[in-house]
């Protein structure tokens, strides 16, 4: 018989004790098994899948990545300078400014789309709040008043937008060239080279006659649906905006040696309507330049 | 005769744990064993995956995966990086800046498409259209037409469509007047402003 503080009772208590503290662990043991095996099935399992894409994709990148640098080593440096000289110079280069309004401004009046155009006026240089910049920019606004039709408001407008672009790439957003990108990778990755070579087309050279540069691309894809998604992309864009208007004023821009166009921005535009249909447009412009 | 007696008395239930006792300690210690020892080489196997040469748990797979997807990221950056021929910062922020501005184009054809949804018959005329980037606020001036006595209603209908427009918030409502013109008849002129988010299609 068992009695409470003997030692055969203590001894009992003990291995039940004992006996609990192992049931205990073993219980543990049991919740650690089936975490492990969610774990497995839950994360592990669909990230083991996944493994192999992602490994694969990331040697294409790197393969593409390789072939880029060498291409961009080879190409130079010509756009950074002519943007460094032309697109955004460090001094406020009015005359040459004023010589690219003359241009458009002759374009418009030979189409009859604009009758009469005001002096322009250049204010005070004006900082720009560009945060993120590792140079300063300055606006020079110009304002100026003009008489013109819907298709000269339209065709001002463009202009507008398409001066400071130098390449094919600058006409496109970054939306656009990282989609041209992915199905590169997806058709052809060894082709981001030709890629490349297109989207540093002279944005001009490639308005005034686009089909030599876009076969030369596509003849890198042996699939019909890289044209497709290009031909989609392109469309898309306003790049076809661009190519009509530059295409126009291709001759008289290169014999002038304007191009690249001096990047302009609107900050304020006023349309008026007139009583015979045409619109009278008030507007400033920031021709913009490097340096404080 | 005498009853017989039994030599033992009847087990009590301090006895019968002292015989389970160590029966219980033998079936758990050999339960704990044995799922320390799955625990400790069945579990690895059949739980763990094998990335670049080495053993991974579920929990170290994830994130080696958010590793390499990081690697990737950094990849498409350096490649979108060097298939563009200009890296001028400043530059780069400047045209997407151009390309996120509202577009007058884009201002002027959505109220003219709100105008023809509202009226029906009558003129809604825009006379003077104002777009500030900076403040990236439109001001329109117009006249409603030849809808007789309900120009007021035309207005406030065409308001309300302008209002609604994805581009369009803080629009500051006109004030509805009727006039009497010697050559137009009722008519409504109108001015509001509102202000707009990037417009571009």
């Amino acid at each position: 018989m068992i009695r409470p503080f003997s030692s055969g009772g203590l001894k009992s208590g003990a291995l039940i004790a004992l006996s609990l503290a192992l049931l205990g662990g073993s219980a543990a043991l049991i919740e650690a098994h089936t975490i492990a095996v969610r774990q497995m099935k839950e994360i592990g399992l669909p990230a083991a899948l996944r493994l192999p894409q992602i490994e694969e994709r990331a040697d294409i990148l790197r393969e593409q990545n390789e072939a880029a640098e060498l291409q961009a080593l080879l190409r130079g440096s010509t756009e950074e300078e002519l943007l460094r000289l032309k697109v955004l110079p460090k001094e406020s280069d009015t005359g040459r400014l004023l010589q690219e309004f003359d241009v458009l401004v002759s374009y418009l009046q030979s189409r009859k789309f604009l009758s009469s155009f005001s002096p322009v006026t250049v204010g005070d240089p004006a900082a720009v709040d560009l945060p993120g910049s590792e140079e300063p920019i300055r606006a020079y606004p110009l304002t100026f008043g003009a008489q013109m039709t819907e298709e000269g408001l339209e065709t001002f407008l463009l202009f507008v937008d398409l001066s400071g672009l130098l390449t094919v790439s600058d006409a496109l957003s970054s939306a656009d060239i990282e989609r041209l990108l992915l199905l590169t990778e997806r058709e052809n990755p060894a082709a981001v080279t030709a890629l490349e070579y297109f989207l540093s087309t002279d944005l001009l050279r490639y308005a005034a006659e686009p089909k030599p540069y876009e076969e030369q691309l596509l003849k890198s894809f042996s699939s019909p649906a890289f044209e497709e998604g290009f031909r989609t992309i392109l469309s898309e864009t306003r790049i076809g905006d661009a190519r009509r208007l530059l295409a126009d004023l291709h001759q008289i821009m290169k014999a002038q040696e304007l191009w690249p166009l001096r990047f302009l921005s609107l900050r304020t535009i006023r349309v008026e309507r007139r009583v015979d249909g045409t619109l009278w447009v008030q507007c400033v412009i920031d021709a913009l330049s490097r340096g404080a | 005769m005498s009853d017989i007696e039994t030599s033992e008395p009847a087990p009590t239930r301090m006895n019968l744990l002292a015989r389970l006792s160590l029966w219980l300690l033998l079936f758990s210690g050999v339960l704990f064993v044995l799922l320390g020892l799955s625990w400790l080489f069945l579990v690895p196997r059949f739980t763990w995956f094998s990335a670049e040469d080495t053993k991974m748990s579920p929990r170290e797979m994830a994130t080696y995966e958010q590793r390499l997807l990081a690697d990737l990221r950094n990849m498409e950056q350096t490649r979108t990086r060097l298939v563009l021929p200009v890296s001028h910062k400043g530059y780069m922020l400047l045209k997407e800046e151009k390309r996120a501005a509202p577009s007058m184009e884009t201002v002027r054809a959505e109220l003219t498409k709100a105008a023809a949804r509202t009226s029906r018959g009558e003129t809604i005329l825009f006379q003077e259209i104002h777009l500030d980037l900076p403040a990236r606020r439109v001001t329109v001036r117009g006249d409603v037409r030849s809808a007789g006595l309900s120009s007021m209603t035309v207005l406030a209908a065409f308001v309300e469509e302008v209002e609604n427009l994805s581009f369009v918030s803080d629009l500051e409502r006109p004030t509805f007047v009727r006039e009497q013109s010697p050559d137009t008849g009722p008519h409504s002129p109108f001015a509001f402003s509102f202000s707009v988010s990037s417009s571009r299609r």
